[in-house]
């Protein structure tokens, strides 16, 4: 627990970090807020009043310090070009992309896995050939445009789905998951194929070493060996690498919200960076570097849990 | 029948480019309930013999041809799960270095009670009782606590307890045994062989025991196979291949295993001037501090440690395996600079040859380029002169002229500790220190390398603090002697004396166990 | 030294072949890419026009080969950004460790809970689109990564045998962080400097095809393939030759890293 604790402070410390440097690199860009409200053709006299109503001449650690305590209260300001709180804007938005990272998170999951153990099992043999020969085609290619191919293959020629027909969760949720069954495929297929490759080089090093040997020297099965020997140890190592691939999978929806048409978080980010609407990238941007520490805490304390040697010291 | 007999086994690898022969021909016999000694250098494959007995060879780059018997059936042609089911019932392994054996995410308990698991019906609560009557049976002090642990909370020698009993839960009538000890402190050590003697005793089951180390198969073993390069060169009655051995392959070998034989005390020359002087030196390293706020603790690792080396001398520094030898021999190069105390010496720049001669070269770089090193950084030689000083160097630890343009790589175990002592004596120290400079050597080439030693103290009056774990080696090569234990030194003095008369219980200890 | 593995030969001859193709397009391209030709809108492939023409009558191939000069420009410019910073933070932190340690890395740490493309998108949200701005972009997201990997490898070399025997030598720090380390950290070195530019140019044709790299009409891989999303039900072959040329550019690199890593076991 006194681990925990440890990691917990230091979680905080790197999300004060995180914090600090948005703001500060946010403030020193060149452009007035209040300009940015106001049009051009603002007098003077209405510029100061409402820099001084927005608190934008008070000095800097003033301002970071209110900010990042609206922050925690659950204000996170008012959009420049739509008026109204950033917040209602993002949690709008937020379930679509958090669906569509977990499905595509647990597709990885689900086909890593298996795939990594039998090319392991495998090694060298013509089904491990094929698949890792699959697995470093598919990390060649770029998300967006698998994307574009699973439209082709399932949109378009065998018209498994509507491209550009996405429904929102409120209007209909079985048809809202089987729409973001093919985004988050297209997500999840690169990252699957850099887990399985991950997966199965982490399981035949433990193979290569001693322990396995002494485990069929009691007799046990290859299987057995894989199943009760080496796949816990194998784990360990690529565990930091499924954590990233959540973290991961969450930015990269960002660009495949664009290829489907999703109107997520995503597409929020992309046209607020393009209006300058900089209370809303702050905060989305705040919003996905909190969920990335978090799940590396998580990924820590799992990490842990799973190699007894590290809870020693 | 004999329990298990090995006829015309050949063992061949075909992963390289032509096939390697490993073993070749190899005829084995082992009654039920005997102790065997399989004995040989390293690459003479007594390690892949057994492998194959254990039935751990069956790879498809592996072509085995011969046959292996235990009670007349053929673990060469038997079907994968008759196999398995001799394996850890019948025939068990354990293995050189237990730290690595053991599955590091397993508890102790779960791994001695596998081959329960595997091969009987018992209940979880049955198996737990044999396997805590196996701790037990290994003298492991503590069993309930061990039961629930990992291997890495255990030390070397209790998890090479762990794998005896976990190897001998199901009461096996083979046990192949390799290296089992040469990893362990030599107290250990003979702890270890008083363990397999009693499994052997009270439980009948035979020992395939294999080791380097012919002295440790005499004392333990009936009957002993000299193996060389894959063929059995001798086999035979262990005591009478000791005494008259007829091979010249087993007589060099045991001409080379170093004894307890020095030439009398050749020069102690008391008005020789002190090259290294250590004085109250107390060593420290930090303790990783268990609250989060907690101030840094420091852990003292060596305690009031004084000694002097004169000129031409060596002194051996024996201890076992975390006395702080090692802490001493940075602190006095100055790679470890958290002490107090006074070391003095009038080396610039004090010099190192390393137990592992391979990590301690530059793979990157050529063996001329390597022993140029010292003088590009510390001389001002031109680069021709700096040529001739590797030359010389290079004749006087006799290595050849050709070997200059070879990578670390490309040379032998014994080259590579060759060039080691040449790169360290480049600079022309008046001392330098060697940190188990044959240990990792086998023992023919350990032979060479310690006259070698002597001979350059000779030539050149360097001195040298020689630290090896092998008491033998020690009273061979040492004028005095500094036992060590726990970051003190206990005794200290000429060596004779101290092997003849030694005053402290560990230095008693210590001697036993080596068979003084 | 070693002989490479044939993984590493396949992946060299397939990054050798679009690197050439794309060299070309430095050049000399079949037509001015960004000449449009209002009669050959959509048109077709055929023997003038190989890989087709797109919605503004221009040659996709002449396209091709120019977008993939500029996704070559910030790969490149990136990877050379990152790595460079990266090497000497790595090596500095791994071999010296302390305090700067602790400080650097744990800016390191707070910068990789940024993923690389949001990272990319706060910077071009500060300073605006643009090449050069996207080199700048990646190469600070790249830097901890790169950082991570050389600061591993310097602090276990920092305790080999042959480190302390350089010491004992007499060789300055410098000379053992460059002389001595280095040449032995090499493919290591090499195969993350290979996965590094893959992912920039990943990174870069995302960024593009979000329109925020390279800006139009200038090509570029990422924005052609967004221009041809929307003319995915009629014309999908318009996809699909900028989508090869950047799957063929990340699969030879990719292959040669994997060759490079399996060959040093």
């Amino acid at each position: 627990m006194k681990y925990a604790g440890k990691k917990l402070l230091s979680m905080l410390a790197t999300l004060l970090g995180v914090s600090f440097l948005v703001f500060f690199a946010f403030d020193v860009i060149p452009g007035d807020p209040a300009l940015a409200q106001l049009g051009t053709n603002a007098t003077p006299e209405r510029l100061e009043a409402l820099r001084e109503e927005m608190g934008l001449n008070a000095p800097f650690f003033q301002r970071y310090f209110q900010w990042i305590a609206a922050f925690f209260t659950g204000d996170f300001g008012t959009s420049y070009s739509y008026h109204i709180p950033v917040g209602d804007m993002i949690l709008e938005k937020l379930p679509i992309s958090v669906f569509m990272t977990l499905m595509a998170f647990v597709m990885v999951l689900v086909i890593s896995i298996p795939l990594g153990i039998l090319s392991a099992k495998h090694e060298g043999g013509k089904l491990d050939t094929v698949i890792c020969t699959v697995n470093q085609v598919l990390m060649s290619v770029p998300p967006f445009f698998s994307g574009m191919l699973i439209t082709l293959l399932f949109g378009i020629v065998l018209r498994w789905f509507t491209p550009g027909g996405f429904v929102s969760l409120e209007q209909d949720a079985g048809a809202f998951f089987g729409y973001l069954f093919f985004p988050a495929l297209a997500i999840a297929l690169p990252k699957a194929a850099m887990a399985v490759k991950m997966l199965r080089s982490s399981l035949v090093t433990e193979l290569g070493k001693d322990y396995p040997r002494t485990a069929y020297s009691r007799g046990n099965t290859k299987n057995q060996v894989l199943r009760n020997h080496v796949l816990k140890n194998a784990l360990i190592p690529v565990l930091t690498f499924f954590g990233m691939a959540l973290t991961d999978i969450l930015t990269g929806s960002i660009i495949v919200e664009q290829v489907f048409g999703i109107p997520g978080l995503g597409r929020i980010l992309l046209t607020s960076i393009m209006n300058r609407d900089y209370p809303v990238v702050e905060a989305i941007i705040m919003f996905m570097a909190i969920i990335v520490i978090v799940v590396n805490f998580l990924v820590d304390l799992l990490y842990r849990r799973l190699d007894p040697q590290i809870n020693m010291e | 029948m004999a329990l298990l007999e090995i006829r015309h086994l050949d063992i061949t690898f075909l992963d390289k480019k032509k096939p390697q022969k490993i073993v070749e021909d190899l005829h084995l016999t082992i009654e039920a309930g005997d102790m065997i000694g399989l004995v040989g250098e390293s690459g003479s494959g007594k390690t892949m013999s057994a492998l194959a007995v254990a039935g751990l060879l069956r790879q498809k780059n592996v072509q085995i041809s011969g046959e292996i018997l235990l009670d007349g059936k053929n673990l060469l042609t038997c079907s994968p799960q008759e196999l398995r089911q001799l394996q850890g019932s019948e025939i068990s392994m354990i293995f050189q270095e237990p730290m690595t054996s053991l599955n590091p995410t397993r508890t102790i308990g779960w791994q001695v009670e596998e081959s329960l698991r595997l091969h009987t019906n018992l209940t979880p609560e049955e198996r737990k009782a044999r396997a805590m009557e196996a701790l037990h049976d290994v003298e492991l002090s503590d069993a309930e606590r061990i039961y629930h642990a990992y291997p890495h909370a255990l030390s070397g020698g209790q998890r090479q307890r762990v794998m005896i009993a976990a190897a001998m839960i199901c009461r096996p009538k083979l046990l192949l045994a390799d290296e089992p000890t040469t990893a362990l402190d030599v107290t250990v050590q003979k702890q270890m062989i008083a363990l397999l003697q009693k499994m052997n005793q009270t439980y009948g089951t035979a020992v395939l025991f294999i080791s380097h180390d012919l002295a440790l198969v005499r004392s333990l073993c009936s009957k002993m196979v000299v193996l060389q390069q894959g063929r059995a060169v001798e086999a035979g009655d262990a005591e009478e291949i000791f005494t008259s051995p007829r091979q010249l392959y087993t007589k060099e070998l045991l001409a080379a295993v170093p004894k307890f034989e020095r030439q009398p005390c050749q020069r102690l020359q008391t008005d020789a001037p002190t090259v290294l002087q250590v004085s109250d030196l107390c060593a420290y390293y930090p303790k990783e501090s268990k609250r989060l706020f907690q101030k840094k603790e420091q852990k003292e690792v060596l305690h009031n440690i004084t000694f002097s080396i004169k000129k031409g001398e060596i002194i051996g520094l024996v201890g076992e395996s975390g006395c702080g030898k090692s802490t001493l021999a940075r602190s006095i190069l100055g790679l470890h600079r958290d002490y107090i105390g006074e070391i003095r010496h009038c080396t610039e720049h004090p010099q190192i040859v390393f137990q592992d001669a391979g990590s301690s070269l530059n793979p990157a770089k050529t063996v001329d380029w390597i022993l140029q090193e010292p003088l590009r950084n510390c001389t001002q030689l031109t680069p021709g002169q700096r040529k001739d000083c590797v030359t010389e160097m290079l004749w006087l630890v006799k290595l050849d002229e050709s070997l200059r343009s070879r990578y670390p790589w490309q040379l032998s175990g014994g080259q590579r500790q060759r060039v080691c002592i040449a790169a360290s004596l480049m600079l022309h120290p008046e001392f330098l220190i060697a940190d188990e400079p044959v240990s990792a050597l086998d023992v023919t080439v350990q032979k060479q390398i310690l006259a070698l030693m002597q001979e350059i103290v000779r030539e050149t009056g360097v001195s040298i603090l020689l630290i090896s774990h092998d008491l033998r080696v020690v009273y061979q090569m040492c004028d005095r002697v500094l036992v060590m234990k726990d970051g003190s030194i206990v005794e200290a003095g000429a060596a004779e004396e101290i092997y003849q008369d030694p005053q402290h219980d560990y230095t008693k200890k210590l001697l036993e166990s080596a068979g003084y | 030294m070693k002989r490479q593995s044939t993984t590493f030969w396949i992946g060299a001859v397939l990054a050798g072949m679009v690197l050439l193709f794309l060299l070309v397009g430095c050049f000399w391209t079949p037509y001015d890419p960004e000449a449009m030709n209002a009669s050959m809108k959509l048109a077709g492939v055929s023997s003038a026009h190989p890989m087709g023409c797109d919605a503004f009558g221009r040659d996709v191939l002449s396209r091709v080969m120019d977008g993939g000069r500029s996704t070559l420009l910030v790969a490149g410019g990136t990877v050379l950004l990152g790595a460079g910073l990266g090497i000497v933070i790595g090596a500095i932190t791994g071999y010296f460790g302390g305090l700067a340690d602790t400080i650097l890395m744990r800016i390191v740490d707070a910068l990789l809970a940024f993923p690389s493309v949001l990272l990319a998108l706060v910077v071009v949200a500060l300073l605006g689109t643009g090449e050069m701005n996207v080199i700048l972009s990646l190469g600070i997201a790249f830097a901890p990564s790169f950082a991570r990997v050389v600061r591993g490898e310097f602090l276990r070399s920092r305790y080999l045998g042959y480190v302390q025997a350089a010491r004992l030598a007499g060789a300055s720090h410098f000379r053992i962080l460059f002389v001595h380390i280095l040449p032995n950290i090499r493919s290591v070195l090499i195969s993350a400097l290979l996965i590094g530019f893959n992912n920039a140019v990943l990174s870069e044709a995302a960024l593009s095809y979000l329109g925020i790299g390279v800006q139009p009409p200038q090509a570029s891989l990422g924005s052609m393939l967004a221009d041809a999303q929307t003319y995915l039900f009629t014309e999908p072959l318009l996809c699909i030759f900028p989508g090869a040329v950047l799957i063929l550019l990340v699969l030879g690199f990719g292959l040669m890293g994997d060759g490079l890593r399996t060959g040093r076991k």
